[in-house]
C-alpha cells in the first residue's frame, strides 16, 4: 500500500483522483482528519516530535508535503523530520519517493528552492528517489498555478516580464500519472527523474495561454523589467521578497531546462499527453510569432518585404533548433532603425545576444534566395571606381556612426527586448 | 560467409586507389562502404544566373536541417550545404567525442573526398623513404595522375614544389584578381627572386578537357555545391569503372563495419551491419581505408587497446581575406571557385607554409558580413563591396606531433583531444606578418582581423595514427601498411602517414594505397 504526505495540496489532490480511479489503496498522512471517514488516515505534522511510524502493509511512501506551509516552519525542522522518515523507510525497506521541483536547481534560489535542494540531497544520500517536475499547471486552480491564474484573470493588465524566462511545463494530471507509472516500475538505479516536456516555453506566452484557456479574451501587457524585479528582490531582503513572490520569479529565470538526454531516457514511462496537447493548442501562436519575427528580421536584412518561402524556412529551422522561443519587441519599436541600433550595440542582455545569433542565421537563409542575390551580390555590372570608393567611404562612415549611436541609444532599447 | 581474395573497407580516395590494381589483376574483391551513394545533385547552370534566377536555390545551397547554431560556428560553409549530412551520419555512427578538435569523417561513397579541395602535390624523394622504395611511389603517383586527371603548369615557381607531372592538362583560367597578382609576382621575381615567398598556379585534380563521362571545367562557379561537369575528381566517379575491370567486384553500400577480427588460419573477418542485419565476411587479406578515424577505431578494437592514446597529426591552419583595392568596383563573375593560385612562404626556421587563393564568387557573403563589427545590414553592404575585389586564402603548416591525441574509450567511442601549442600559435602569427608583407608587395592588402586560425580538425586534414615504420613497433604499420599484431590486415588510408606535410596530401594517400596494393599482389604471386 502507498502512504502519501501532502495529499491535500494542489498536486496531492490530483494524485488521489488517479489512485481512486485505478482502485489503488492508500494511507493519508496529514494534520487534519479527512472529511471522508472511509479513507485511511494517520496523523502527520512536521512540528510533531513523535516517532514516525507506519503500518506494516505500507510498501511505498510518496512525500510531497511542503514544510514551508507549516505555521512555525524552519528549514531545519523539515530537514530533521524528513531524515526521521527516511531512516524509518530504510529500516522497513519502504520505497521513499520525494517530490521536489526543477527550481531546486536554479542558480538564484528562493527559500522554498533552497529547502527542496537540501532535502533532495538527503533523500538521495539515504537511497530514496526524487521526482523533479517542471512548472506544474492545469487542473484545479490551486498552488502557484492557481495564484498566477487568479492574477491574470482579475487584473486589467497581464504581466509581461522583460526578458521572459523560459520554462519546462507539465500538466498536473500528467505529473500524477507519471508518479503512478514510476511507482509501478521497480526502483531504478538512477534515482532522479525530471518530469516535464522538453520544450522551453516563454513564461509570458505561458501566462497568456493559461488565461486564454480560462476564458480571457483581451490581453493588455504590463511590461515588468526583470532588472526591476532583481532590484526589489535585493532591496526587500530574502524574507520579504519571498513573501512577495519575487524570489520565485528570479528562480524561474535561472532554472535550468530539462536536458534532452534526461528527457529521452525517461520518456518511455512518463505520461505527457495533456501537456503535449496544451503545447499543440498554443503552438500555432508560437509559429505565428516566429513568422512575424522572420518578417521583421529578414525584412531588415533584405531591405524589402521577404518572400513567404524565406519566412517559412526561417520559422521551421528556428523551431527545430534548441532555443526555439521567439523574440519579443514592442510593436512601436519594430522599425528597421530601432533594430539597426540594437543590432549595432554591444550585446549585454541574453535576449539581445539571441537576437544577434538569429540575425546571423537569418542572413544565411536570406542570402540563399533571389532577393538575397540582389542584396548580397548587388549589381553584376562593373562600377566606376570613384563611385565604388564613395560607396565604401559612405558605407563605413554610416556603419561607424550607427555603432556609436548603438552604444548609447541601442543599449537602452535592448531593455525592451525579451524572449517570448 | 563468402571467401574473397581482398576485402576493402571504405570507398574514399585510398579505398578506390587500392581497388584498381587488385581488380586489374583479376582478384575477387569485396568493397564495403558504410554510407550511401551521394544522392545530392549539383546545381545546373552558372553561379550568377542561378543566384538571380533560381527560386529554389535554397535546396542546393543549404542543408534541410540547418539550425541557428550552424550559423555561429566558424567552420567552412561546406558544413551548411546539403552534402553535410555525410558528416552528421559519421558522427552518429562512430560515437566520437572531442575536446578542442572538430572530428569529421565522411560516411558516403567517396568518403571525405566529397569535400576535397582537389589540391595535388608529390612528396620529395627524401620524404618518400618511409614508403618503401621511392621509385615505387613515383610509379604509383604517375598511375593515379593519369586516372584522376591533373591540371596546372609545369614551368612556374611552384612547379618543382608540386613535383613534375608528365601529363598535365592546361590550368583552369585565372580570375581577374588572381591574374593581376600572378602577373605582378612574375614581373617582380625576374628582377629579385625571393626564395622565402613563392607564388604559382595551383596544381589540381580538376580536368580542363573532356574525358569519358567527365567534362572539362567551364567556370560555372558552383564548385562549393558540387560540379555538374564532374570536372573535379571524386572517387565516387570511379565506382562504375571498377565494375568493368577484369576481376570480380562485389560492392556493398550502407554496410557499417562494426569490428574486424583475425579468424582461423590468420584469415581476417569483418563483422558488418546493414539494413538486413549482421553479416560477416572473410578474405585472404583485409585492406582498411575507412579514413583515419574509422580505421583507427577498428584496429584499436581488434588489438584491445582501450584508453591507449595515439598521436593524431593535424595541420595548423588559418584563413584570411586579401583585398585588391585596384579592383574595387569589379562585379562578381563566374569563375573557378577552388584554388587558382598557391603560395609557399618560409618561416624563420625555414619551415614552409603552403596555401591557396580562392575566388570569392561562389562563397556566401554572410560568412564575411557576420564577422564584421557593425550592424548586420550595413555589414552586408560593406562585405559585398569589398568581396568583389578580394580573394580568400587558406594556409597550412606541417602537423606538429603531440598536439592531438586519439583513444578508444571503454564504451567503444573514440575520443580526440587537441590543443594548439604556444609555438604553433606564434608561428601562425609570424606567418600572418610574412603574408601581409609579401602580398602587399603584389598590391593586395591582408584585411586586419580577417586572419582566422582554424580549430584543429576543421580543415579535415588529419592522419598518422598508425604510421609506417621501418622497425616492428607496437601501434605502427609496416611499409606495406601491415598492422603489427594482426596478420593480413593492412591500412592504406591517411592513418599510415608518418608525417603530415603542409602541402596537399590526398594525392600521396592515393598513390600509397596503389603502391601497397601492388606490393601485396607481388607478395601473393611470389
Amino acid at each position: 500500500m502507498l502512504a502519501i504526505t501532502g495529499a491535500s495540496g494542489y498536486i496531492g489532490s490530483h494524485l488521489l483522483d488517479i489512485l481512486d480511479a485505478q482502485n489503488l489503496e492508500y494511507l493519508l498522512l496529514s494534520r487534519e482528519r479527512p472529511l471522508d471517514s472511509g479513507l485511511r488516515w494517520r496523523y502527520f505534522d512536521f512540528e510533531s516530535e513523535d516517532n514516525f511510524t507506519l503500518s506494516n502493509d505500507v510498501t511505498a511512501l510518496v512525500h510531497m508535503a511542503c514544510g514551508a506551509n507549516s505555521r512555525n516552519y524552519t528549514p531545519n525542522l523539515e530537514l530533521s523530520r524528513t531524515r526521521q522518515m527516511l531512516n524509518y523507510a530504510k529500516s522497513k525497506k519502504i520505497r521513499f519517493i520525494y517530490l521536489s521541483s526543477q527550481s531546486a536547481h536554479a542558480s538564484k534560489k528562493s527559500i522554498y528552492a533552497e529547502s527542496k535542494k537540501e532535502i533532495e540531497s538527503l533523500v538521495l544520500q539515504k537511497e530514496g528517489e526524487v521526482i523533479r517536475p517542471g512548472f506544474v499547471f492545469g487542473g484545479r486552480k490551486a498552488g502557484l498555478y492557481g495564484s498566477l491564474l487568479r492574477i491574470t484573470l482579475t487584473q486589467p493588465l497581464i504581466p509581461k516580464f522583460v526578458p521572459s524566462p523560459s520554462i519546462d511545463i507539465i500538466d498536473v494530471h500528467d505529473l500524477c500519472g507519471s508518479i503512478v507509472n514510476i511507482l509501478e516500475l521497480p526502483a531504478r538505479k538512477e534515482r532522479e527523474v525530471a518530469v516535464g516536456l522538453n520544450f522551453p516555453l516563454g513564461f509570458n506566452s505561458f501566462l497568456r495561454a493559461i488565461s486564454s484557456d480560462a476564458g480571457r479574451k483581451v490581453f493588455l501587457p504590463l511590461p515588468i523589467p526583470i532588472f526591476a524585479v532583481r532590484f526589489f528582490n535585493i532591496a526587500l531582503g530574502t524574507k520579504l521578497s519571498d513573501k512577495a513572490g519575487l524570489s520565485r520569479i528570479m528562480a524561474l529565470h535561472s532554472t535550468p531546462s530539462i536536458s534532452k538526454a534526461d528527457f529521452a531516457k525517461n520518456k518511455s514511462f512518463l505520461t505527457l499527453s495533456r501537456t503535449e496537447c496544451f503545447i499543440q493548442r498554443h503552438d500555432a501562436s508560437q509559429r505565428r510569432k516566429l513568422l512575424f519575427e522572420a518578417k521583421w528580421l529578414c525584412g531588415y536584412i533584405l531591405d524589402e518585404l521577404p518572400p513567404i518561402h524565406i519566412l517559412k524556412t526561417y520559422a521551421r529551422s528556428v523551431e527545430a533548433s534548441e532555443r526555439s522561443v521567439s523574440i519579443y519587441m514592442p510593436s512601436f519599436m519594430r522599425t528597421n532603425l530601432a533594430l539597426m541600433l540594437v543590432d549595432a550595440s554591444p550585446k549585454l542582455m541574453p535576449a539581445s545576444k539571441m537576437l544577434s545569433a538569429k540575425l546571423q542565421f537569418a542572413s544565411i537563409i536570406c542570402e540563399a534566395s533571389t532577393s538575397g542575390a540582389r542584396k548580397f551580390i548587388g549589381s553584376t555590372k562593373r562600377q566606376c571606381p570613384i563611385k565604388a570608393i564613395t560607396i565604401l567611404f559612405v558605407g563605413t562612415s554610416k556603419a561607424v556612426l550607427t555603432s556609436i549611436l548603438g552604444a548609447t541609444v541601442g543599449i537602452f532599447l535592448q531593455l525592451f527586448l525579451s524572449n517570448d | 560467409m563468402t571467401d574473397f581474395d581482398f576485402i576493402i573497407v571504405g570507398t574514399g580516395p585510398a579505398g578506390i586507389s587500392a581497388a584498381f590494381p587488385l581488380l586489374e589483376s583479376g582478384k575477387k574483391v569485396l568493397l564495403v562502404d558504410a554510407g550511401d551513394e551521394v544522392s545530392h545533385s549539383p546545381p545546373e547552370g552558372n553561379y550568377t544566373a542561378l543566384r538571380f534566377g533560381d527560386n529554389d536555390q535554397r535546396k542546393w545551397q543549404l542543408k534541410s536541417n540547418l539550425s541557428v547554431s550552424d550559423a555561429n560556428r566558424s567552420v567552412s560553409p561546406k558544413f551548411r550545404t546539403p552534402m553535410a549530412s555525410v558528416f552528421e551520419k559519421f558522427q552518429q555512427k562512430y560515437a566520437i567525442s572531442s575536446e578542442g578538435f572538430s572530428a569529421f569523417g565522411g560516411l558516403a561513397v567517396g568518403g571525405l573526398a566529397n569535400f576535397w579541395g582537389a589540391g595535388v602535390a608529390r612528396l620529395e624523394n627524401s620524404q618518400l623513404q618511409f614508403f618503401g622504395n621511392p621509385s615505387e611511389m613515383n610509379f604509383s603517383y604517375d598511375i593515379i595522375a593519369r586516372r584522376i586527371g591533373i591540371s596546372g603548369v609545369n614551368d612556374d615557381d611552384l612547379a618543382v614544389y608540386f613535383g613534375n607531372e608528365p601529363q598535365l592538362e592546361p590550368a583552369v583560367p585565372l580570375g581577374k584578381i588572381s591574374k593581376s597578382l600572378y602577373e605582378k609576382y612574375n614581373k617582380k621575381r625576374k628582377h629579385r627572386p625571393d626564395a622565402e615567398f613563392m607564388l604559382g598556379r595551383s596544381r589540381l585534380a580538376v580536368i580542363t578537357k573532356d574525358r569519358e563521362h567527365r567534362k572539362g571545367c567551364n567556370n560555372l562557379g558552383t564548385c562549393l555545391w558540387g560540379c555538374k561537369n564532374s570536372a573535379i575528381y571524386s572517387p565516387a566517379q570511379d565506382i562504375e569503372k571498377l565494375k568493368k575491370k577484369k576481376g570480380n567486384l562485389t560492392f556493398l553500400t550502407g554496410a557499417y563495419v562494426e569490428s574486424i577480427e583475425c579468424g582461423t588460419s590468420n584469415k581476417p573477418t569483418i563483422n558488418l551491419k546493414n539494413a538486413n542485419g549482421h553479416i560477416s565476411f572473410s578474405g585472404k587479406k583485409l585492406i582498411l581505408a575507412a579514413g583515419t578515424l574509422g580505421s583507427s577505431k577498428l584496429v584499436l578494437q581488434a588489438l584491445g587497446k582501450i584508453q591507449t592514446p595515439l598521436q593524431l597529426l593535424s595541420n595548423p591552419t588559418a584563413a584570411f581575406l586579401l583585398w585588391s583595392p585596384k579592383h574595387l568596383g569589379y562585379s562578381k563573375v563566374n569563375e573557378f571557385a577552388m584554388g587558382q593560385l598557391s603560395f609557399v612562404a618560409k618561416l624563420d626556421n625555414k619551415e614552409a607554409a603552403f596555401g591557396s587563393l580562392f575566388s570569392t564568387t561562389g562563397l556566401p557573403v554572410s560568412d564575411f558580413s557576420n564577422r564584421l563589427p557593425f550592424s548586420t545590414s550595413q555589414s552586408i553592404n560593406l562585405a559585398r563591396t569589398i568581396l568583389s575585389s578580394s580573394v580568400v586564402g587558406n594556409v597550412f603548416l606541417e602537423a606538429r606531433p603531440s598536439e592531438t591525441k586519439l583513444s578508444l574509450e571503454p564504451d567503444a567511442s573514440i575520443k580526440v583531444t587537441s590543443f594548439r601549442s604556444a609555438n604553433t600559435l606564434n608561428d601562425l602569427r609570424k606567418l600572418k606578418k610574412r603574408l601581409r608583407v609579401n602580398f602587399l608587395k603584389l598590391g593586395a592588402l591582408l584585411i586586419p582581423n580577417s586572419f582566422t586560425i582554424g580549430e584543429p580538425g576543421s580543415d579535415l586534414h588529419y592522419s598518422g595514427t598508425f604510421p609506417h615504420s621501418k622497425k616492428e613497433r607496437p601501434l605502427t604499420t609496416s611499409e606495406n601498411g601491415g598492422v603489427f599484431g594482426i596478420p593480413n590486415v593492412h591500412i592504406v588510408d591517411g592513418s599510415v602517414l608518418p608525417f603530415l606535410p603542409e602541402k596537399s596530401h590526398t594525392f600521396t594517400i592515393m598513390a600509397n594505397a596503389d603502391r601497397i596494393s601492388r606490393q601485396l599482389l607481388k607478395k601473393q604471386d611470389n
